[in-house]
């Protein structure tokens, strides 16, 4: 019987840790957003894996990058392939130093944004967040202004697409409790509070700049 | 719909920079129009985005005035008042200022109209229904659900 | 310098509210040029009309307008059109002010004339050289200082009305 879950809730790290020191013979699959990882075990190792474009040590270093995800393990399924080379102890610690440090450059540039926008005349508060309406980096709460803000972003999004529109560049939104200025960045969204009186068209070159120049 | 009506809509479309604007109703139904001709069922499809991101502000009690949907090369202002909504579309924003204060006034203009307020009161629907009524995708669904709690 | 040249010089530069900008395809560097043409020069920095040079300088208009007009002929000097100031046809007359604070102070009381001046200082502008297109912004910047939205179109819609007279 197969092994099924969510990486939310079973690491990846754990679920190879547990399949190497087992010395399992099996198969894991992850579904992420549509797309499909693969991990083969035996004898105490990873011997094949494949995550498009990648396959094998950075195949799992990327694999590991993800934080959710559907997955299945199958005892028994053999490797088609031999492609990872280094041990899984190797690749774990690689692979997490790997996140680390991608996660710490992001976090640099995402502080720097934000402190660069801060600067500007007209900007209340500004955050990045998620898709999903989380906060990645932020000097304030507003969990539900994070999903308004994600849910904006991601209804302008299909509006684009149906309508056949070209591609946008800021979404501003002006409610009675505040102004929104929206812009996706590297796969997350610039959420920027504007003050009241400030002219959006005003702003808006400066706040173009911020991003230019990070 | 009066005569008035199109001529408050020509106004806008007179400005330097706007290629079209739309009354478009909460059932996301063209009410009027003036300048370029858009396939109603494209301007559909922007209504019922525009209502479904009003519909989740109203679920946290706020309500939306305006947004707008800025690029290098178009501008989509949709203005939103209870029973209506008006988007202009612009190939140029340098006449924004002018744009935006007439479209004030063509909406102060409408809201005075009593025959455009009994007809838009009587075939609309509010803004939540849009979105208590819509199906949704998988995403769609983590994100909106987020706002029920 | 005789009338002829002074025709010449003029159909290149209409008056001296000329901006000039340094040629960035020709520096001035490799160019061989006489003290006077040097001090000239030395004043561009795209913001200074030809008037302010003139002013700025000890050497008179007619000594000037020719080493100018020379310096444009070496494409040392540009004329950037779209920093130049306007005709005077394209500015607001000064009454228009008087217009806008006389509908302002209906709205927000007797300081419409303060917060007319703050904002003219807050869009970098003043009252003798206000162009035309820009008053919608003037007065979109304005109506935010009217707190009830009912008013605020109300103004705007008073205005409106004037700047289609403008």
């Amino acid at each position: 019987m197969a092994l099924v879950g969510n990486l939310r809730d079973l690491k990846l790290a754990n679920l190879i840790q547990l399949n190497c020191m087992e010395k399992n013979t099996a198969k894991l699959t992850i579904e992420h957003a549509g797309k499909y990882g693969i991990i083969y075990f035996h004898g105490g190792q990873i011997v094949h894996a494949e995550y498009d474009p990648d396959i094998g040590d950075n195949a799992v270093y990327r694999l590991l990058t993800l934080e959710e995800g559907n997955f299945k393990v199958e005892g028994g399924v053999r490797s088609p392939a031999l492609t990872v080379e280094s041990s899984w102890s190797n690749i774990l610690l690689e692979g997490l130093h790997q996140i680390d440090h991608r996660k710490s450059a992001e976090d640099g540039i995402n502080q720097h944004l934000l402190e660069m926008l801060m600067n500007i005349k007209g900007v209340e508060r500004a955050a990045v967040i998620s898709a999903n309406g989380s906060a990645i980096t932020s000097n304030f709460t507003d969990p539900d202004g994070f999903v308004l803000g994600a849910w904006t972003v991601m209804e302008i999004n299909q509006l684009i697409s149906e309508a056949q529109l070209g591609t946008k560049d800021f979404i501003t939104v002006v409610s009675d409790k505040n102004r929104l200025l929206l812009r996706e960045y590297n796969d997350q969204i610039m959420y920027i509070e504007l003050a009241d009186k400030i002219q959006i068209d005003t702003i808006l070159p400066f706040i173009q700049k911020a991003f230019v120049t990070v | 719909m009066s005569t008035d009506i199109s001529k408050w809509l020509q106004d806008i479309v007179d400005i330097k920079g706007v290629t079209g604007v739309f009354v478009v109703s909460n059932r996301g139904q063209i009410v009027a129009h003036a300048g370029v001709k858009i396939e109603t069922g494209k301007i559909g499809r922007i209504a019922d985005r525009i209502l479904r991101i009003e519909g989740a502000f109203r679920r946290k009690g706020q309500s939306l005035k305006e947004i707008d949907i800025i690029a290098s090369n178009y501008r989509i202002i949709g203005m939103m008042r209870e029973y209506f909504t008006i988007f202009t579309l612009c190939n140029s924003t340098d006449a924004l200022p002018l744009i935006r204060i007439t479209l004030n006034v063509t909406i102060a203009h409408l809201l005075e109209d009593k025959k455009f307020n009994k007809f838009i009161t009587k075939s609309g629907t509010s803004k939540t229904q849009i979105i208590n009524r819509a199906v949704f995708n998988k995403d769609e669904t983590k994100l909106i659900s987020k706002l029920q709690r | 310098m005789t009338s002829s040249e002074m025709e010449q010089i003029r159909r290149i530069f209409p008056d001296n509210n000329v901006i000039f900008k340094l040629n960035p395809d020709k520096p001035a560097s490799n160019a061989k040029l006489k003290s006077a043409e040097w001090q000239i020069i030395l004043q561009i920095d795209g913001k200074k009309k030809l008037q302010d040079i003139i002013d700025t300088l000890t050497l008179s208009e007619d000594e000037i307008l020719p080493l100018v007009f020379n310096l444009c002929q070496k494409e040392l000097l540009v004329f950037d059109q779209s920093v130049s100031v306007a005709p005077p046809q394209n500015y607001v007359d000064i009454s228009f002010f008087n217009q806008l604070a006389d509908t302002l102070v209906n709205y927000i009381g007797p300081v419409a004339s303060y917060v007319i001046n703050d904002v003219l200082l807050e869009l970098n502008e003043q009252q003798d050289q206000f162009l035309k297109e820009k008053v919608p912004l003037l007065i979109e910047t304005l109506s935010q200082e009217i707190v009830d939205e009912a008013k605020r179109v109300k103004f705007q819609k008073e205005m409106l009305g004037i700047i289609k007279n403008l």
